[in-house]
């Protein structure tokens, strides 16, 4: 090493190593204020006076404290579409608003409770939630990185997230089962898909990778995925050193690293609900017609015994000695790369790879056998086998229907000197041997020599075979002989077969007695055609189950060592540690007394009632998709760093009413929901109690864009597009090549039929092609854990609503659709058009508006387009994205 | 606001005297220009950005991404020695801690370079002759010989040089500076990338991802040819009055609902709504380039008739166009143009690859400098070039491989180039040791690199953050000195 790498080094070592040094001193000087922060403290539950609503007891006491006066409810209409949207992410249809209307005019707080349980039961409120909640599990439906390989089963988890929160799964057997439900003492199959929680996380496969960089990273994210979904904490700033404020140090960060240090990937077959069933019943219809297809050739065996005896008897007068000696080679290579197999008997068996180039050379070599001193002639062997029993028949080409076809061939003599001599070629323009029928027997073809060439021990036979019709018709399995009788013919005999046939009756054993019987159907046209017909139907064997989820499990042997790993770098051992939880927490007692606590008691020490953020961070995050902000803004950070509540009592308060209501979700919503402070209008009065934009203290509803997967829902549903089926693969709607094709993995198969227009939760999530109308509103990239997604606004939004295909393809729906039951009647269709896509009446000015522009654009073009236009206008409203 | 333009009247008007207009001459391109000028609508519709800290050299960037790794002792680093010893292995000391992504450790040996250097310019740059039209733009230009990092594989390794991170998720240069500065362009993004693909990127749209920041900081991939940016053209069954008369109903009604509900982010919808609409005709034109003249179409090698060296994507001079379009995009006021050219991953057939490689882009890219200095837009406009590591001294013997006839990855050395923006041309800044292995002077890490361009635009490039999963994120993470070298 140069003296000039040396001294950057130490000046590299000092420049990384300072700040952190001051930073520690620093630390020291001002100690930690962590225990000094509410959110370490457990939750007070504050008792709410009979018969008031504890939210709105808790809201409405800050506002009176302040002296505001808080908005009136919302209109019916815009609670009517608030709830559909909160808790299923799809639009009241027309029929819809009205049942709600008259029911709400006459019994205003049971219309409400009757519609709120009846969102909740739908099992569109799963899926809507879901989507939340896989934010947080950075669900995605490929590795991410180079190679960005699908990941065929992660949509398990994500049907197994829907199941859970259809059924209302408490929240804490919802969790564990993600963080631990392998350990659990009798994890059963939905634990383990619920365990692939961890199997979200990023995968690096990119040839010549660090390995053991990118498996540390992956436990890394781990502990930040879990310690943000269920503590609010990035837990992975104390990953490379201690930062003052922060209440955990970095040798308690790689104590919470340690419960996730030693779980390996496991892709186990799990079947699909009904799919052993169904793999029983087509078992057992196969079985039912292979049995017949095997009696019908039975029928015929039998029928052949004698013709056989006669077969036998012809044979028997003219039976020749057999002059071949095989050749048992010594090398067999295949000029496309193919796998040459050499088996017992001399036969070659090629297993072809998958490209077929148009010419396909074998060259195999031989030693010369024993005992044969000249040759005269060769013999090529093509090997097919009719089939016995359940073992299908087998071609000797690989081409269509078994065919094959040589164009040469060509036999040379390499003395011990290395020099080639050629002793046969045949080679022309046509085929020498194109073998399309007969290629489930026996055939062979001889390749004389002029004249007898003598060969010593020492020389070695190189035989090339050449195919050169392309498509595959290569040789699958032949073998090579030789002879020194430049006359000698190759029979159709097998060499057994005839061996067998010289053999007298009596004498025969049983083998051979089989083998002339096979050989003897295999000449048998009819014989053949039926033992095809089994063939065909042996090849229909159903398939096992084999669909398949992604889990882990946890390493009992071999296991990584925690340590601290200095300044993040794995390479650099610190202090060994111990698993555990930050000394500013509650403390961990392990379900093993004095043993070392381990994942599931980890996320059993998350339940624990002494814990104080799982509660409070799990109702934020409700609370924050019922009014689009968190009582803490910041979900992600309770720590030092954060936001602080805006009603702590309230937070509080629910922390322990979850518990309290056995973390029952649905539970805990329709709680929220039914109160006033959600019911509120959300429209900016002209006189605001405050400033308008300050919303702190709840005094109207939030307004707010819906996310990405609702901006599509809304489009489909509103045109009668949307398919409503739940579950199953992932789809993918149609893309511009020029999306697909940036990444390096590049196929993006389009799904057909209803598909297409499914729901945004089921679109296909491929890390280095995300689906661009879903990034323009925001989804979140899937790499790490997302607590908050942003509400951003840009051109791009605008272009993608007015412009891309689906959406253009749903005004297009909704204008057909309108032509049908309004031609003449733009009033109504306009109309229909608010019902279906805002869920209200149009205001006057807005029917003025929207009729001025309908009858512009018939001026350009005939009613159809003039409503698909017209529509197109009120997909692209604020409001139609927005929920109010 | 021009008091007439019927697009943005604060009342629903008659709309039928405006359709006449309409047909008789006052065309959508034409409305799109009178937009143009409208004060109403510059780039405060890009929320959050902060001012820079001081004084900024740079306004706007062109980044040359050279995908793979580009072999510096091949273009711009000789290495005498490494000639002298071909064929021999690597000094045991080095080898010993040596990491290889394909190399066998054992029967690795040093591999010389068949090209010539000849020095040019005033300043006496050593080029290599696979450069002959970057070699007359020396003076103009800071070598970097002695840029190191620490990973090994292309997509970390890309990730670190695009957004400081190797990990996913982080926002890219370009965003952050988005983020700082705003954008200047009032009808085309902020940020585009243009790219001339062969086996595609390790990271797909990660390239240009805005990571935790709003996704608006995020790149725009456009298309040289064609409709240039996703969803840009209207429907077909959409006439462009139609498409005009729909986005003034959509504004209308969104007016009204403002006045309704008193949202402050209707009005940002609604302009939303005008900038996509003035997007529809400049993206078109900026593509467009029947107005550039026939000197400049040649100097770029527009005209060049390349053999398509791709397997896919058609690399028929779209590199040139990427070229030339870069300068019609800070021309028109585009913050940050990423430009990806792959793959300069050359295991085997180095030197035939290589030489496609510059046959593609040596040309072009001399031919925009030069056009950036003749309209006087070099300096304020930084031209970044380089991948994301460099290449082994070593040859690639990787198994199964016959012969040896390429450079593995290396990040423990490697070149890239700056000009204009501030940066102080005609020098080389950096020294790799005898046979290029380590850096021997001037050692600038990728951190060191973003912390410079940032200072350039005028950011502390400590101050420049953004609060993320509660920390206070920024591109240098914990890293990062300024290399004053390069602009003083």
């Amino acid at each position: 090493m140069s003296l000039g790498v040396l001294t950057w080094q130490l000046v590299e070592m000092f420049r990384v190593l300072l700040p952190t040094l001051l930073l520690q001193l620093l630390s020291l000087a001002s100690p930690g204020r962590a225990s000094d922060l509410w959110a370490f403290d457990p939750p007070r539950r504050t008792e709410v006076p009979a018969g008031k609503h504890p939210v709105d007891y808790f809201i409405d006491s800050r506002l009176a404290a302040s002296g505001i006066e808080p908005l009136p409810p919302a209109g019916s209409a815009t609670l009517l579409r608030r709830l559909f949207l909160d808790l299923t992410g799809l639009p009241p249809a027309p029929a819809d608003v009205a049942a709600f209307e008259s029911e709400w005019s006459r019994h205003p707080d049971s219309a409400l409770t009757a519609l709120v349980d009846r969102l909740l039961d739908s099992p569109h409120f799963a899926e809507r939630w879901t989507r939340h909640w896989l934010d947080l599990a950075r669900y995605a439906d490929s590795d991410g990185y180079l190679g960005d390989t699908e990941r065929a089963w992660a949509w398990r988890y994500r049907d197994w997230v829907v199941e859970a929160i259809d059924r209302d799964l408490p929240y804490d057997q919802f969790s564990i089962a993600q963080i631990a439900g392998d350990l659990l003492s009798r994890a059963g199959e939905s634990d383990r898909i619920a365990a692939g929680f961890h199997r979200n996380a990023l995968l690096n496969t990119e040839a010549g990778v660090d390995k053991e960089l990118s498996r540390t990273k992956q436990v890394v994210d781990r502990v930040n995925a879990v310690s943000t979904t269920w503590l609010g904490l990035t837990l992975a700033c104390a990953e490379c050193h201690n930062h003052k404020h922060d209440p955990v140090k970095q040798d308690e960060f790689y104590r919470v690293y340690a419960f996730f240090n030693n779980l390996d990937d496991e892709d186990p077959v799990v079947p699909l609900p009904g799919e052993t069933e169904r793999y029983r019943e087509n078992l057992a219809a196969w079985e039912k017609q292979t049995s017949a297809l095997e009696s019908l050739l039975a029928q015929e065996t039998e029928a052949m015994t004698k013709r056989q005896t006669r077969w036998e008897a012809e044979l028997s007068r003219n039976l020749p000695t057999n002059p071949w000696t095989v050749l048992l080679p010594e090398k067999a290579e295949s000029g496309a790369g193919d796998t040459m197999k050499i088996e017992g008997d001399g036969s070659i068996l090629v297993t072809a790879k998958k490209s077929d180039p148009d010419t396909v050379t074998y060259t195999l070599e031989f030693p010369v056998p024993e005992g044969l001193s000249a040759i005269g002639a060769f013999r090529l062997e093509a090997l097919g086998s009719p089939g016995e029993g359940r073992e299908p028949g087998v071609a000797s080409g690989r081409g269509k229907d078994g065919a094959f076809v040589l164009s040469a061939f060509s036999a040379q003599r390499r003395g011990p000197d290395g020099k080639l001599q050629t002793l046969a070629a045949a080679d022309g323009k046509d085929p020498i041997w194109e073998a399309r029928e007969g290629v489930r027997r026996y055939q062979a073809r001889g390749f004389p020599l002029a004249k007898a060439v003598s060969v010593a021990e020492s020389d070695r036979l190189v035989l090339t075979l050449r195919h050169k019709a392309g498509g595959a018709t290569t040789l699958r399995r032949f073998r090579l002989s030789a002879t020194a009788d430049p006359q000698a013919k190759a029979s159709d005999l097998p060499d057994p077969v005839l061996a067998a046939l010289r053999t007298d009756p009596d004498k025969r054993t049983e083998e051979q007695r089989i083998l002339i019987a096979i050989h003897f159907r295999s000449l048998d046209s009819t014989w053949m055609a039926k033992r095809l017909d089994l063939d065909r139907q042996l090849a229909k064997v159903p398939q096992k189950p084999s669909s398949k989820i992604q889990t882990v499990k946890e390493r009992t042997a071999d296991r990584h060592e925690n340590y601290v790993h200095v300044r993040g770098d794995y390479q650099r051992r610190g202090d060994s540690v111990t698993s555990g939880v930050p000394a500013v927490l509650h403390p961990l007692k392990p379900r093993r007394a004095g043993g070392e606590a381990d994942r599931l008691d980890f996320a059993q020490w998350l339940f624990d009632e002494a814990n104080p953020l799982t509660a409070r961070v799990a109702v934020n995050q409700i609370w924050q998709h019922l009014f689009g902000t968190g009582i803490v803004a910041t979900p992600d950070d309770f720590g030092t760093e954060g936001a602080a509540p805006t009603h702590p009592e309230l937070l509080d308060w629910l922390a322990t009413e979850y518990r309290r209501l056995g973390w029952s979700r649905k539970k805990l919503i329709r709680l929220i929901v039914t109160s006033e402070a959600y019911r509120r209008s959300s429209a900016i009065p002209e006189t605001p109690p405050v400033d308008a934009t300050d919303n702190t203290l709840l005094w109207r509803q939030n307004r707010f864009r819906v996310e990405a997967e609702t901006v599509r829902d809304l489009h489909l549903a509103a045109c009668g597009l949307l398919s409503l089926k739940t579950g199953g693969k992932p789809v993918r709607p149609p893309l511009p090549g020029f999306v697909t094709e940036v990444g390096r993995s590049v196929a993006w198969p389009v799904s057909e039929g209803e598909d297409r227009y499914r729901r945004g939760l089921y679109i296909f999530l491929k890390r280095t092609v995300m689906y661009p109308s879903l990034i323009a509103f925001d989804a979140p990239d899937t790499s790490v854990a997302c607590s908050r997604r942003d509400r951003t606004q840009s051109p791009m939004q605008a272009l993608t609503l007015l412009n891309d295909p689906v959406f253009f393809e749903c005004a297009e729906a909704l204008g057909k659709t309108l032509t049908e039951a309004h031609r003449d009647d733009p009033d109504a269709a306009i109309e229909e058009i608010f019902h279906r896509c805002l869920g209200r009446d149009p205001e006057p000015a807005e029917l003025d508006a929207l009729r001025s522009a309908h009858a512009d654009f018939l001026t350009s073009s005939d009613k159809e387009r003039a409503y698909v236009a017209t529509a197109r206008v009120v997909m692209n409203l604020d409001e139609f994205i927005t929920r109010e | 606001m021009i008091p007439d333009s019927p697009l943005f009247s604060p009342r629903p008007r008659s709309r039928r005297e405006f359709f006449t207009s309409g047909a008789s001459g006052l065309g959508t391109l034409a409305l799109a220009s009178l937009l143009r000028d409208d004060g109403l609508l510059a780039a405060e519709s890009q929320t959050g950005f902060k001012a820079p800290h001081f004084a900024p050299k740079a306004k706007n960037c062109i980044y040359f991404f050279m995908e793979g790794g580009p072999s510096q002792m091949d273009l711009f680093d000789p290495k005498p020695k490494l000639q002298e010893l071909d064929g021999q292995p690597l000094p045991p000391s080095v080898l010993e801690k040596a990491q290889f992504a394909f190399i066998q450790k054992d029967e690795a040996r040093l591999m010389g370079s068949p090209r010539t250097f000849r020095k040019y310019g005033q300043c006496g740059m050593d080029l290599s002759d696979l450069l002959p039209h970057l070699s007359t733009c020396v003076d103009d230009i800071a070598f970097v010989r002695s840029m190191y990092c620490d990973q090994f594989n292309h997509l970390p390794g890309q990730l670190l040089m695009l957004t400081g991170s190797p990990l996913r998720g982080w926002p890219t240069l370009g965003s952050w500076l988005n983020y700082g500065l705003g954008s200047d362009s009032r009808d085309l993004p902020g940020y585009v990338v243009l790219t001339t693909l062969g086996r595609g990127l390790p990271g797909g749209a990660a390239s240009w991802s805005s990571g935790f920041l709003p996704s608006n900081y995020g790149g725009s991939l456009f298309r040289s040819q064609g409709s240039p940016v996703l969803n840009l053209d209207t429907p077909g069954s959409i006439p462009p009055d139609m498409q005009l008369r729909s986005i003034e109903a959509i504004n209308d009604l969104n007016r009204i609902r403002q006045q309704r509900s008193g949202h402050e982010e209707i009005t940002a919808r609604i302009r939303n709504y005008e900038l996509a609409f003035r997007m529809q005709s400049a993206a078109p034109e900026l593509i467009d380039l029947s107005q550039e003249s026939k000197e400049t179409l040649e100097a770029y090698g527009l005209n060049r008739s390349e053999r398509d060296y791709s397997d896919k994507n058609g690399f028929q001079s779209s590199f040139a166009r990427n070229c030339l379009l870069a300068r019609r995009l800070v021309e028109r006021g585009t913050r940050f143009v990423t430009l990806f050219l792959s793959t300069w991953d050359q295991h085997s057939n180095l030197d035939k690859e290589l030489a496609t490689n510059t046959l593609i882009s040596d040309q072009p890219v001399a031919a925009l400098l030069k056009d950036l200095k003749e309209r006087g837009l070099l300096d304020e406009t930084l031209v970044v070039w380089g991948g994301e590591f460099g290449r082994t001294p070593l040859g690639e013997n990787r198994p199964g491989f016959k012969t040896v006839t390429g450079r593995d990855h290396h990040p423990h050395s490697f070149s890239l180039w700056m000009a204009g923006g501030g940066i102080k041309g005609g020098q080389v800044i950096g020294k790799t040791d005898e046979v290029g292995w380590g850096v021997a002077e001037d050692p600038i890490h990728v951190h060191d690199l973003h912390a410079t361009i940032l200072h350039l635009f005028g950011f502390n490039h400590e101050h420049l953050t953004y609060r993320f999963q509660g920390r206070d994120f920024r591109i240098t993470d914990v890293h990062g000195t300024v290399v004053k070298k390069l602009f003083s």
